[in-house]
């Protein structure tokens, strides 16, 4: 909710500064170099067997190469009752572990090694919230509706929630930074919009709702920030070791919906 | 030690003389109108001695017996001589002429031969008064004349953005100025998301802005005082003013109650904006407007007694279509009392009541809900003026205020899924205790000095109160009972300054002062936001506060006809407030967790050079500065600048008379970049390039520029009406200037990422009709 209202108030401004007619360049900025440094997101999915690690590394903000892929980590991935195994790499700078089932409330734990450095991180397994239904209503914001998406589920009363979406549209995840928590709704029927502007009426949209930790929605809330707020920062990881990214162990729950024309 | 050495000092020099002495008191008026006018020069023809008037008009000269003759004076006025056998106390009301646009030019030279100088023998240094008359002809943007934009031209007072009526004094942020209007505290001074201040310059009389040397009366803000004062409205006959503009359109009706003795004003602003969006189809179901309204009523019970109410009451609203509205405003009120308890001694008791709140309001399909933010002083303050002697004049008294704040209720409907927030209200006290004197030690060395004992008390109420770790992580939970003292926080804070007129026409001047600020505003946009947070000291926030030294040279040229001012400052703040990386502030019922704190510096050196009086009037300002923060937790705990560090900043302001009826202006406002926070580097997220930083505030902005013209044209000057033509062109070269920089990625190519720079405000006209019936 937060979010929402931010969102508006972002909206707003941008409708304000449109009447006093403003106008957008592009211009050179001197930018200071800075030390290539390791980013690594991993998973642990509740449902799943399968988990993921990907490493990358950071660029110089005027480097136009892709991004570089980290293939020599040697990684374990292990449980609070001594069930781990080693991730192999499958993909360039991406390393998998297969047959490796999860359960809700155990603690997972992630050691990477590499080029002489060590990362951890741990996660604890969030309780389950099954989404139930996805609904859609057109929101106007003055020339162009956009087309919410209203993920509904019952909320677990008692306890702090917080919710990650990915939505999917022809194969390609829509980029932004949708998440929400429970901070006004607790134990209620969530029906918090999603506001994305690229959704159009007929795109058939793949809404995937993981159930995440705290420290996974702060981190995805600080880059959300980022776009609007006076003291951008980087998110605080999850890893100890100096590594950017983030270690999320979270649960799944998809829904498809048709936008209506 | 420093307490005791205060008060004695003040014993000692009241009863050096004890010759027998006379008083001549009363009040200073406008002939026309029958406004006081406040800092109107009173002098002993023939001798250095002398007073000036208060803010109320008042003035009282105490004289040994003897003949005199007092020469009574103000800029834009013809001064007055009385010539006086005085051997008895005596009431004297004065009603000066003020001198029109026409015989202004005439009369130049005998005005400029008066007492123009209380910029070099008052011995208040950082302090800036403005005559909403004087600015009027500076070209504005959209024609919306506004005392906080004129402001914001002089040195030491930066603006807060392009456009912006939020403004930075001496290194310090927008939240630690007391903007006071009539004595009452306005929380946001500004409409429409900071372009506009709520200032309505048809209501206001005088504003003086303290760049923290305030008197002791002054108190709980850290970097500056606005003291900004209303109308009283015209005693002597009834006048409807007003005018036409792009954007809003302003009333203004004053008159008499019953004459001379009590007058009313009501003047009142609003935009329409939102009129010319229904026209269009894109913007019709939306909302956006403000409005203004100042009322003011006085009425004087005999000569010793007096009582003003004045109120203010401004809101903006904005909407998209029924789905999504904000509306937020002040709301302040005034109620005063002057008592002359004897000719030497007068009193002001004020009851205050001050203001802002916002509410959110969202409904869409079943979600149905409001957030209401609160702020809300009650404010008692007494005060005393004695006019002891012709050496000192002292003021003292007390001031408490309560401070309600409610963070942010929601409130909702059961089917909206959302759970209702009901908070009670944050109770807090803040009260002080002050004497300052003026003191005339010899005909060249004035010295002005006082202290304020001040305190700020948080309040229980029956509600969680929290206390945090370094790290921001909760450790203590306590709810405290309903106005139990949870802590108290008293702060001593001296003030001292000193001027010593070497030459007839220069002195230098030196102050120290200690400021204290105990509520403290929390805002993480680039721009005001009317939801921002007042939060007040707790057991984590500490009180704000500052030490700042400031030496300064003063000059005059011509007859006074050009002012010349240097001052350096150099200032210390303790409990300084900044964020934590990534800070959540919305909505955040542990938003203390993401604040840190530490100290900070402000420095820097502010010259002006002002040409007075002539066909050709205006000023060239220039300031020098630094401010900078040091915080454990942002940059590695080394010094970083400040967001409204700026180094170099230049205004040059031009008004010229080409007939009495017609007079042009430019305004040319030149200043380096703020500091801010870009990113370094990149990397990837969830498949998406996000923006890698390495350090709070380590880059610029770039320079910004930009030339203002107008002209304004007086059409009609009659007994009976008045009107006048205003015409400006805002950013005249089209200078197009950085509002934000946003990094992107390009387009066509993703591995490319482009600094974006957002500008607002290129060429803007304006015409503005304004006028006034007699």
């Amino acid at each position: 909710m937060k979010k929402y209202t931010f969102l508006k108030f972002a909206v707003l401004l941008l409708f304000v500064t449109q009447i006093v007619s403003s106008c957008t360049k592009v211009i050179d900025v001197d930018i200071k170099d800075q030390e290539a440094n390791f980013v690594v997101e991993g998973f642990v999915t509740l449902g799943d067997l399968t988990h993921r690690v990907s490493i990358t590394k950071t660029l110089n903000l005027d480097d136009a190469s892709n991004f570089a892929t980290v293939d020599n980590a040697s990684i374990y991935l292990s449980d609070n009752l001594g069930n781990g195994q080693n991730m192999v790499l499958v993909a360039p700078g991406v390393y998998e572990v297969n047959n490796y089932p999860v359960s809700e409330g155990r603690t997972y734990t992630i050691q990477i090694s590499v080029d002489g450095k060590v990362f951890v991180a741990a996660g604890k397994m969030p309780v389950n919230v099954p989404l139930e239904i996805v609904e859609t209503f057109p929101f106007s914001f003055g020339p162009e509706p956009i087309n919410a998406l209203v993920p509904i589920r019952l909320d677990p009363a008692g306890i702090e929630n917080y919710y990650q979406f990915n939505l999917i549209v022809k194969g390609k995840n829509i980029p932004g930074n949708f998440i929400q928590s429970d901070q006004y709704n607790d134990g209620n029927i969530n029906q918090e919009p999603i506001f994305a502007t690229e959704i159009k009426a007929g795109d058939t949209v793949d809404v995937v709702m993981f159930g995440i930790d705290k420290s996974i929605y702060n981190y995805f809330f600080t880059l959300e920030q980022n776009i609007q707020g006076a003291t951008p920062a980087n998110p605080t990881s999850n890893f100890s070791g100096g590594c950017l990214g983030y270690f999320s162990v979270r649960t799944k729950s998809e829904k498809q919906i048709i936008i209506p024309l | 030690m420093k307490n005791y050495i205060l008060f004695t000092l003040f014993f000692i020099h009241l009863s050096v003389f004890s010759q027998e002495k006379f008083t001549i008191s009363g009040t200073i008026s406008d002939s026309l109108k029958g406004e006081e006018i406040i800092n109107a020069s009173i002098r002993v023809k023939g001798q250095n001695v002398g007073t000036i008037s208060n803010e109320y008009g008042f003035y009282s000269l105490t004289l040994p017996k003897g003949n005199y003759t007092l020469v009574y004076s103000n800029s834009g006025y013809s001064p007055k001589e009385i010539a006086f056998e005085l051997n008895q106390s005596k009431a004297v009301n004065v009603q000066l002429v003020s001198l029109t646009n026409k015989t202004l030019l005439l009369v130049e030279v005998k005005v400029s031969a008066t007492k123009e100088d209380q910029n070099i023998t008052n011995p208040i240094m950082g302090v800036e008064r403005l005559d909403p008359a004087a600015v009027a002809k500076i070209p504005v943007l959209l024609g919306e004349k506004d005392i906080i934009k004129s402001l914001q031209l002089l040195p030491g007072i930066k603006s807060a953005g392009e456009g912006n009526a939020g403004f930075y004094v001496r290194g310090g942020g927008a939240d630690q100025n007391l903007i006071l209007l009539d004595e009452a505290p306005v929380y946001n001074a500004s409409h429409l998301l900071g372009f506009f201040s709520t200032f309505n310059s048809d209501a206001i009389k005088d504003a003086v802005l303290y760049k923290g040397n305030q008197p002791a009366n002054f108190g709980g803000r850290l970097s500056s005082v606005l003291d900004i004062k209303m109308n009283e409205g015209n005693s002597k006959r009834y006048n409807v003013s007003g005018g036409i503009g792009v954007i809003s359109s302003r009333l203004n009706v004053e008159g008499p109650i019953v004459k001379d003795k009590s007058s009313f004003l009501i003047s009142g602003r609003r935009t329409y904006v939102d009129v010319f969006l229904k026209a269009t189809d894109k913007f019709k179901d939306n909302t956006l407007y403000f409005y203004d309204l100042n009322a003011k009523v006085n009425y004087r019970i005999n000569q010793k007694n007096r009582v003003f109410m004045s109120g203010y009451f401004g809101r903006d609203k904005l909407g998209l279509g029924d789905q999504f509205g904000i509306d937020w405003g002040n709301a302040t009120g005034t109620v005063r009392w002057n008592h002359l308890v004897n000719d030497k001694l007068f009193s002001n008791t004020s009851l205050i009541f001050s203001s802002y709140d916002y509410k959110i309001a969202i409904k869409s399909a079943d979600v149905d809900f409001n957030i209401k933010s609160s702020i809300k002083d009650i404010n008692l303050k007494q005060e005393f003026q004695y006019f002891a002697n012709t050496r000192n004049k002292i003021r003292f008294g007390l001031n408490a205020i309560q401070h309600s704040i409610i963070p942010g209720q929601v409130e909702a409907s059961e089917a909206s899924g959302i759970n209702p927030v009901i908070l009670s209200s944050n109770k807090s006290l803040e009260a002080a205790l002050f004497v300052t004197n003026d003191w005339t030690i010899t005909e060249k060395i004035t010295m002005s000095y006082g202290v304020r004992l001040s305190s700020f008390s948080l309040l229980g109420n029956d509600q969680n109160t929290y206390s945090y770790n370094p790290e921001g992580d909760v450790v203590d939970t306590t709810v405290y009972a309903k106005n139990t003292f949870i802590q108290t926080y008293p702060v001593f804070e001296p003030r001292v300054s000193f001027s010593y007129v070497y030459s007839k026409t220069a002195s230098l001047k030196a102050a120290y002062s200690r400021n204290a600020q105990y509520i403290h505003l929390i805002s993480n946009t680039t721009t005001t936001s009317p939801t921002d947070l007042w939060i007040p000291s707790s057991l984590n926030t500490k009180p704000e506060i500052a030490d700042q030294v400031s030496i300064g040279w003063f000059k005059n040229f011509k007859q006074n006809a050009y002012e010349f001012n240097v001052e350096t400052y150099y200032k210390s703040m303790q409990n300084q407030i900044d964020y934590r990386n990534g800070a959540n502030l919305q909505g955040n019922d542990l938003i203390e967790g993401e604040l840190l704190y530490g100290i900070g510096r402000a420095y820097g050196v502010e010259l002006i050079l002002k040409k007075k009086t002539g066909k050709f009037t205006g000023w060239l300002g220039y300031t020098l500065s630094r401010s900078e923060r040091k915080i454990i937790g942002i940059n590695d705990g080394a010094w970083y600048a400040a967001k409204q560090d700026r180094t170099h900043d230049i205004s040059i302001v031009g008004i010229y008379d080409v007939t009495p009826k017609v007079s042009i202006s430019a305004l040319f406002v030149y200043y380096t970049g703020n500091a801010v926070t870009f990113p370094s580097g990149k990397y990837l997220i969830n498949g998406q390039t996000q923006l890698l930083y390495t350090e709070r505030n380590g880059y610029r902005m770039p320079a910004y520029h930009r030339l203002d013209l107008g002209v304004t044209w007086l059409r009609k000057d009659t007994k009976k009406f008045e009107s006048s033509w205003n015409f400006s062109v805002y950013n005249a070269y089209g200078r197009e200037n950085a509002y934000t920089i946003s990094f992107q990625q390009n387009d066509e190519n993703p591995n490319i990422t482009e600094a974006v720079q957002t500008s607002l405000f290129r060429w803007v006209p304006s015409i503005t009709y304004n006028f006034k019936f007699k």
